[in-house]
């Protein structure tokens, strides 16, 4: 179906406002890397550190969104299990990582730990297949990126 | 090698977790699904925190607290709900290199703020990203 020039300006500005956000993301996880190295290497062990963190954050997220939080619209069940879930899964990756840290070099694991883009691409080509395509471009976009995180990381 | 393995499970549950939030963003927005996998990732760490590590958390200083909690803040309330909200506007494919590119800014942050010396290799690594994020944010998406 051909798209107008008022929906077409319409996806641009959403797609800049996705990628203005997602930069805005990644330099705060930038910035939470820096202060995890000074705080995990001194401070306190691994686990408590993320505990400590999670609590902080979740606390801090629920107040910033209590008003938001009123009157959820949506499927609250089944999207609060793929929510759960995520969440679980993420956490349990920190907790791997943590584990693979305090085990192998970081000049090995952390090249390894930057290939989770190409784990994402993977899973969404099979389980999201009708909900988003992945193409070639995005493909080698995100092999560059994780060949250059990986260069960084043992640089 | 075992500490590689443990590696490549983190990084897959890291993509399996991406996937799992674009699925849900199909039925609750990104301020309450950020909600709920933090809550579901805390009760997680909190039952591994209280099992194995329940003295080293009492033992804990306030000045280890103040930093974690910064940590925290800037890496739950804003980090994931920006990650969640960029995955709603762009999919997953487009948002999760964009993400990745996380370092890249650690590095910028270490050489402004710190005075951090730019090798080769750096310089290499920032240019990989680079045409990296170029490559994604060209691409037509389906």
């Amino acid at each position: 179906m051909a798209t107008t020039t008022e929906e077409r300006t319409g996806i641009r500005s959403a797609t800049l406002l996705g990628v203005g956000i997602a930069f805005a993301a990644a330099a705060s996880y930038g910035s939470s890397q820096v202060l995890t190295r000074q705080g995990v290497s001194d401070l306190a062990p691994p686990l408590v550190g993320s505990f400590i963190a999670l609590f902080w954050g979740t606390l801090g997220f629920l107040v910033i969104s209590l008003r938001s939080l009123r009157g959820v619209r949506g499927d609250l069940k089944t999207g609060g299990l793929y929510f759960a879930a995520a969440g679980a899964f993420s956490a349990t990756g920190v907790i791997l990582m943590f584990q693979a840290l305090s085990r192998g070099e970081v000049v090995v694991i952390s090249p390894v730990l930057a290939t989770n883009p190409l784990f994402t691409l993977v899973l969404a080509a099979v389980f999201l297949r009708g909900v988003e395509r992945i193409t070639a471009p995005t493909v080698i976009g995100a092999v560059l990126v994780v060949t250059g995180v990986a260069v960084l990381s043992i640089a | 090698m075992f500490a590689i393995v443990l590696a490549l499970v983190a990084a897959a549950c890291w993509g399996l977790s991406a996937v799992l939030v674009r699925t849900g963003l199909r039925y609750l927005t990104p301020t309450v699904g950020t909600l709920i996998s933090l809550v579901s990732a805390l009760a997680l760490t909190a039952v591994l925190v209280v099992a194995l590590q329940l003295p080293e958390l009492l033992d804990v200083s306030l000045q280890a607290v103040a930093m974690f909690a910064l940590i925290g803040i800037l890496n739950f309330p804003m980090g994931r709900f920006l990650n969640y909200l960029a995955m709603s506007h762009l999919g997953v494919g487009r948002s999760t290199p964009l993400l990745a590119s996380a370092p890249l800014f650690a590095v910028l942050g270490a050489v402004v703020f710190t005075g951090e010396e730019l090798h080769l290799a750096t310089v290499a690594g920032i240019g990989l990203i680079i045409g990296g994020l170029y490559v994604t944010l060209t691409a037509k998406t389906g």
